[in-house]
């Protein structure tokens, strides 16, 4: 007999998004303030949502409050560009952590400016949509972490390791590398096109796949998810999810994406 | 040479954003690594690369370079096309790729002794 605890009945199965932009990041839309993004998310049937900017998690504090209100289980981090300029989701369970991870990336960035005219706002927000502070660095700036190093400092502050959008033209292992690298993935994010059971990239089995929406707008909320089962909302968990989904993907390539929609533009 | 002048470097080459097409071109520099163009391109001059998305554009200002000259005829971002418009820094597509760019815009820097 198992204990009720570890019985597969505890498990609840949610639906996750684990990559959502708010107006923090430079190109993010200015309507996308945490407060919104956990009201979508929400309304939309998303019971998961990670946010992370660019380079920053300094909205995290305020996503926190928000998802209270909402009733949403909130993750934070970061998405953070690599020496080798590809996109990373660092992603905990806990804001504060967050934070000081996104304040150590942020040491990491080269001293460029933002020039809101051309390059996009960075305002943090409070949970009431108040601009408390705007970010003077541009967060879309490359750091100077090699992708393995970051990865090791990941893990090491109990974070999650997902490389971003691994298909895609730009900013991605691919584009950047040529390959997949075999490093220590909690899991690997697929974009829309990408499809599981051909599998251009041999992905299926050694990472669990996940589908996110990248959402920079208000109408890509909801464009992309996973469906995960969990007994809890920690990092921990959620890896032995990632690892569960990864085994079951083996056999069943779909399993847990949420569907191929291409997000609004 | 001039910005404008970049469009006869590839056949087939087409204009995205125009920039400054009377500004003259000062420099050049050749790379798909956004740090090290941070890092190293000339002050006034082009960037020939593949990065075909907004944060070339700030790499770009940053460096106060006046085009950007995309090989292989990468598409352009519309993000990416407003941030140069805004900043006034040209963007041009060019089937060619960064060798062949390079070389000859390196042989009109050369005969007008921008460049050695
Ligand atoms: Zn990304
Ligand atoms: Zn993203």
């Amino acid at each position: 007999m198992t204990s009720p605890a570890s019985s597969p009945t505890s498990l609840r199965r949610l639906r996750f998004d684990l990559h959502l932009h708010s107006c923090l990041s430079p190109c993010g839309a200015l309507d996308m303030s945490p407060a919104f993004i956990a009201a979508r998310c929400r309304r939309l049937g998303i019971h998961v949502a990670a946010l992370a900017d660019h380079n920053t998690a300094r909205n995290a504090p305020a996503f926190a409050e928000a998802s209270r209100e909402q009733h949403l289980h909130p993750l934070f981090g970061a998405e953070v560009t690599t020496a080798e300029e590809l996109h990373v989701l660092a992603l905990f369970d806990d804001p504060n952590a967050a934070l000081a991870f996104g304040e150590w990336v942020y040491g990491r960035l080269p001293l460029v400016p933002c020039r809101p005219e051309a390059m996009g706002d960075q305002p943090v927000v409070n949970a009431r949509d108040e601009i408390v502070d705007t970010v003077p660095l541009y967060l879309g700036s490359a750091t100077d972490l090699p992708l393995t190093d970051l990865g090791a400092e990941i893990r090491r502050r109990g974070g999650l390791f997902i490389p971003s959008h691994v298909d895609r033209p730009v900013h991605s292992l691919t584009s950047q590398l040529g390959r997949i690298p075999d490093l220590p993935y909690d899991a690997v994010e697929v974009g829309p096109a990408y499809d599981p059971v051909a599998d251009p990239l041999r992905l299926r089995g050694r990472w669990a796949m996940i589908r996110s929406s990248d959402a920079h707008h208000p109408g890509q909320i909801g464009c992309g998810w996973t469906l995960l089962s969990v007994s809890d909302l920690s990092v921990a968990e959620i890896r032995a999810a990632f690892r569960r989904l990864a085994v079951v993907q083996r056999r069943s390539p779909q399993a847990g994406l949420g569907p191929r929609i291409p997000p609004l533009r | 040479m001039k910005v404008r002048d970049l469009a006869a470097l590839s056949p087939g080459a087409e204009w995205v954003v125009v920039g400054l097409p009377d500004e003259p071109i000062a420099g050049a520099y050749t790379s798909d690594m956004l740090s090290d163009v941070l890092a190293h391109a000339p002050p006034g001059g082009v960037l020939i690369t593949i990065q075909a998305h907004r944060n070339t554009v700030a790499v770009a200002m940053h460096r106060g370079l006046r085009a950007i000259v995309l090989a292989h005829h990468r598409p352009v971002p519309r993000d990416m096309a407003e941030a140069a418009q805004a900043e006034g820094i040209a963007i041009l597509r060019a089937p060619a790729d960064q060798y062949t760019l390079s070389w000859r815009l390196h042989e009109h820097l050369r005969d007008e002794g921008v460049v050695r």
